[in-house]
Parts: structure tokens; C-alpha cells; sequence
């Protein structure tokens, strides 16, 4: 049975997909999934960097598409779970690089071998973008609580609709809840009434992923991290199961001593 | 290697199908056309063909040819004209090479692999069939950023640093004066392998490789220090030293 091609995308850049992108695909890997992550933002390639696979890059998607070389070539394996595999990006070439259909072919051809394919897309509404979905089954959205980021997700949507391919999902990426309190944050009901779409997740501000993506190690690895938590229920939301929501308020004092007995959420 | 052979009919324009595309050739030896009647016959033989052309990669191969920025865009119009991807220039000639630039179109110097010998001189020694220009180290005195490459079929120097996702290609050997932490290749042409060097005044490449041989930057990003060093090929593997050992 063929996999599942998921492309994450915002339209706005900087709101984290490529951090969902690579959180998600380990997540998916931690469950014993087999998951290829592709970058598709030709020309400013991230997602190598964010997983520290930087340095492993012999061939590219271009190199792919083009014919120099084969998919398996090109396929880098994760340090941590070799289930998890990248195809990177060219940083040399642009988004006209490649081609819809070329792109399609090529999560064709992924799904085959993998349960999941998580396509990172590049910002925007072009071609990279255009590219991102060809192949897709699913499309996740991810957006922060800010009136900027929320209008291109609502623009988003409306293309992603258009192109016919299911309903797409949010996650609401970023949040901090100390502000929604006050007042000073759209919440993610806020977000939700604009944009009208199901949730799959809702992602805490955590400093421990900019700490985690210098590393170029994913935070889901981050037993403390909350948005690492996030992560792991986002991933369990796309196999099906049934995931509560996390309190958007902060137990993070108790939850160690909650984890050491098996009590509240466990992970996996 | 030759394709301008004696015995052979000299066609103005050889276009034939190589692994990256489309390679049109204009031959560039004095009894070849002046530009303007290339441009024309150019035009004739895409006319034969404008459904075979029609979104075909091209690189376009100008030999030693000098061309005005004016004459490449004449040439470039041509191609767009007939819905051709130009996707590089080969050029031999320094003065086209800068006119490229400033008309913004992607160059490329000829490497061995995708050139002409130029016609021998008449005392010809019989040495080993090395491209024009072969002696031709390439300086370069600027940063390449993230996913500026450049490509030389000899050796390279470049004063500048090569920043993390740039890339360095070389026939010969590679010499930074600078910081190198993007991904470097040296001795792609296989006559210069056994000589290839890459040094840098701060050597942390992401990736390096000379020849077929590659080997990755350090997983931790421990720093290295800040001194000399020199990567060289000794019994099969990649050997990374400090400079100061070396003396030629």
C-alpha cells in the first residue's frame, strides 16, 4: 500500500515549518514509521540544517529530477532512526528547477517506499509552492497567533481548496499563552473563527527549540520540551488516534515527576 | 577529444545532446563566421527543429570567441524567441566571460569534459591533451555566500571565505584565503587529481572530496582552531593537516 504525502506550508515564512516538517518526520520515525522528509524550497534549503545532516548532501532533488542521480542515492538517513531519510534541496538552483509534475512523480515514487512523505514547502504562493502540493495528499497549515501570518494562511487555504486537495489542517504554531491572557495574543479560538479549518495541533512558544535546531537535533527528542510534546501529538493526530489537546497553561514544574510514573500524557 | 579535426567538414554550429542538456557550439576559429551570419544560420537550424528546442536546458559554447554584452543578448533573445532554456555559457575568452556578467547570464569555463581542444599549433608536442587555458589558475577575491558556486576546470584561489551551503568545484587544486566552511571539491579532472590540494587559513569545511574521495566536516561543531590547514589525498584516503609541516 502506498504511503501518505503530507506537504506542510504557511505562505508566510518564519512561522516554523520547517521545524514542524523535521519534528513531525521524527516523531513519525519514534512511532517505528518509515518517513522520508523532502525539502522543496530550492535555493534556500533549512531542513538539512534544522536535522544536522547538512554536511551528508552528495546529491540533491534537482540531481534527482534531472537524472544524475537515483532517488535512493539521494536519500540521507537520519542519525538517530535510519527510517527517517531527507532528500534535500539544490541551494544552487531555484524553484523553477523542477516542475509540478515532475514533483508529483517524485512522491509518487517516494510513497512507495515510505508510510509517510512530509514535503517542506517553501513560503509563498508560486511555483515552489505550486510544486510542494503537486504531490500531496494531505496539506497541513501552520500558522502563528499574528494577524500577518494568519492572512497568508487564510490565502493558503483558499489555494489548497482550489487545487482540490482535501481539507487542509492547522497547526497553530508559537503560542504564548501568559499573552493570550493578557490579552495581547489572538488566541487559537481567535485563529480557528478566522480561518475555519480542523485543528491538528497547537505548538507552544518553547525556547528549547531554538536551542535544539542550532543543534540541528530535533526537539521532539527534548523529554522537558513542550513543544516537543506538540510535536509527538501532532504525529499520533496523523495516524488516527485520539489525542486530548495540551493545557496551554504551563504544569511544566510538575510534568518530570508526572512522566517519571507514568502519569498524565505519555509520549508514545 | 578533438571535434574540429582536419579531415572533417568544419560546421559553423555543432549542437549535440549532453548529460546536462542541449550543447550548442559555435565554432570560434578564424575562418569561422563573424557572429551576426552565426546568429542568423543559428536562427535556421532552431526554425528546423522549434518543436525539438522548444524548453530544451542549453548551454551554449563560445569557445574563445569575444562577444560584446550587446551580441550576447542578441544571442540570448534568440534563444527566448524559440522558448530555449539558456542555462549556461561556455566561454574561454575573459572579455565575454565580464560581458556575461554584466548581462546577468550564467557562465561557465570550459572544463574538459564539455570543450574543444582549440586548433594545435603547428609545433604541436604531442603532450597530453589538456584543454586551452590549462594553465589558468582562476583568483577570486570575494565571500562566496550560501549557494554561489563556483566552478573552474583548473586550480582555484579565492581570497574571500566560502560560507556554509557554497560550493567550490576545481580540476586542480583549491586554496582559500579565508574562512572555508562550505562543501569543496578539488581534482574533478582526472589528469589532476594526484596533485589536488584544499588549504584554507580556517579549514572547516561541510564537505570535502577530491577526486571520487569525500569525507565530511566534524558531526560536533566543535571549532577548530584557527590555523592553516591543508587536505591532500595519501594512500586512497583524505588526509586533513596543519600547514605548517609542509614544505614544497
Amino acid at each position: 500500500m502506498a504511503g501518505k504525502v503530507v506537504t506542510i506550508t504557511s505562505g508566510k515564512g518564519g512561522v516554523g515549518k520547517t521545524t514542524t516538517t523535521a519534528n513531525l518526520g521524527t516523531a513519525l520515525a519514534v512511532q517505528g514509521l518509515k518517513v522520508a522528509v523532502v525539502d522543496a524550497d530550492i535555493g534556500l534549503r533549512n531542513l538539512d540544517v534544522v536535522l544536522g545532516l547538512e554536511n551528508r548532501i552528495v546529491y540533491d532533488l534537482v540531481d534527482v529530477v534531472e537524472g544524475r542521480a537515483r532517488l535512493r542515492q539521494a536519500l540521507i538517513k537520519d542519525k538517530r532512526y535510519p527510517e527517517l531519510c531527507l532528500l534535500p534541496a539544490a541551494q544552487t538552483r531555484d524553484k523553477h528547477a523542477v516542475n509540478a509534475d515532475q514533483m508529483a512523480e517524485l512522491c509518487r515514487q517516494l510513497a512507495q517506499d515510505f508510510d509517510f512523505v512530509l514535503i517542506d514547502s517553501p513560503a509563498g504562493i508560486e511555483q515552489g509552492f505550486r510544486n510542494a502540493i503537486a504531490g500531496a495528499n494531505q496539506v497541513l497549515i501552520v500558522t502563528n497567533p499574528e494577524v500577518s501570518a494568519v492572512r497568508d494562511a487564510d490565502r493558503i487555504i483558499g489555494l489548497v481548496e482550489a487545487a482540490e486537495l482535501g481539507a487542509p489542517r492547522l497547526i497553530v504554531n508559537r503560542v504564548k499563552p501568559t499573552m493570550i491572557k493578557q490579552g495581547n495574543m489572538m488566541s487559537v479560538q481567535d485563529v480557528l473563527d478566522i480561518l475555519a479549518i480542523g485543528l491538528i495541533g497547537v505548538v507552544p512558544e518553547d525556547e528549547l527549540v531554538t536551542i535544539s535546531t542550532n543543534r540541528g537535533e530535533a526537539v521532539v527528542f527534548d523529554n522537558y520540551s513542550r513543544a516537543g510534546l506538540a510535536f509527538h501529538n501532532i504525529a499520533r493526530r496523523l495516524l488516527g488516534q485520539n489525542v486530548p489537546f495540551l493545557p496551554l497553561e504551563e504544569p511544566a514544574k510538575l510534568s518530570w515527576f508526572a512522566r517519571l510514573f507514568g502519569l498524565g500524557e505519555s509520549k508514545r | 577529444m578533438s571535434l574540429s579535426g582536419d579531415g572533417r567538414k568544419k560546421e559553423d554550429i555543432t549542437i549535440k545532446g549532453t548529460a546536462s542538456g542541449l550543447l550548442i557550439r559555435l565554432r570560434d576559429e578564424a575562418d569561422a563566421s563573424d557572429l551576426e551570419e552565426l546568429l542568423l544560420e543559428l536562427e535556421t537550424r532552431l526554425q528546423q527543429g522549434a518543436r525539438f528546442f522548444r524548453n530544451a536546458p542549453i548551454s551554449v559554447d563560445l569557445g574563445r570567441r569575444e562577444l560584446q554584452p550587446a551580441e550576447l543578448e542578441a544571442l540570448q533573445d534568440l534563444l527566448v524567441r524559440y522558448e530555449m532554456r539558456l542555462e549556461s555559457l561556455v566561454s574561454g575568452a575573459n572579455a565575454t566571460r565580464s560581458a556575461a556578467r554584466q548581462v546577468g547570464l550564467p557562465i561557465r569555463l570550459p572544463s574538459l569534459a564539455n570543450t574543444h581542444a582549440p586548433t594545435p599549433p603547428e609545433t604541436d608536442n604531442a603532450g597530453p591533451g589538456l584543454p586551452f587555458d590549462s594553465a589558468e589558475a582562476l583568483l577570486v577575491r570575494r565571500t562566496l555566500r550560501s549557494g554561489q558556486v563556483i566552478e573552474h576546470h583548473s586550480d582555484i584561489c579565492l581570497i574571500g571565505d566560502v560560507n556554509p551551503g557554497a560550493e567550490v568545484i576545481a580540476g586542480g587544486s583549491i586554496m582559500v584565503w579565508g574562512m572555508l566552511r562550505g562543501t569543496v571539491s578539488a581534482g574533478v579532472v582526472a589528469e589532476k587529481v594526484k596533485n589536488a590540494i584544499i588549504c584554507a587559513i580556517y579549514f572547516n569545511p561541510a564537505q570535502l572530496r577530491i577526486g571520487d574521495l569525500l569525507t565530511r566536516g566534524p558531526e560536533l561543531k566543535v571549532q577548530p582552531e584557527m590555523q592553516p590547514e591543508m587536505a591532500l589525498v595519501r594512500e586512497g584516503r583524505i588526509v586533513v593537516e596543519p600547514w605548517t609541516r609542509h614544505k614544497f
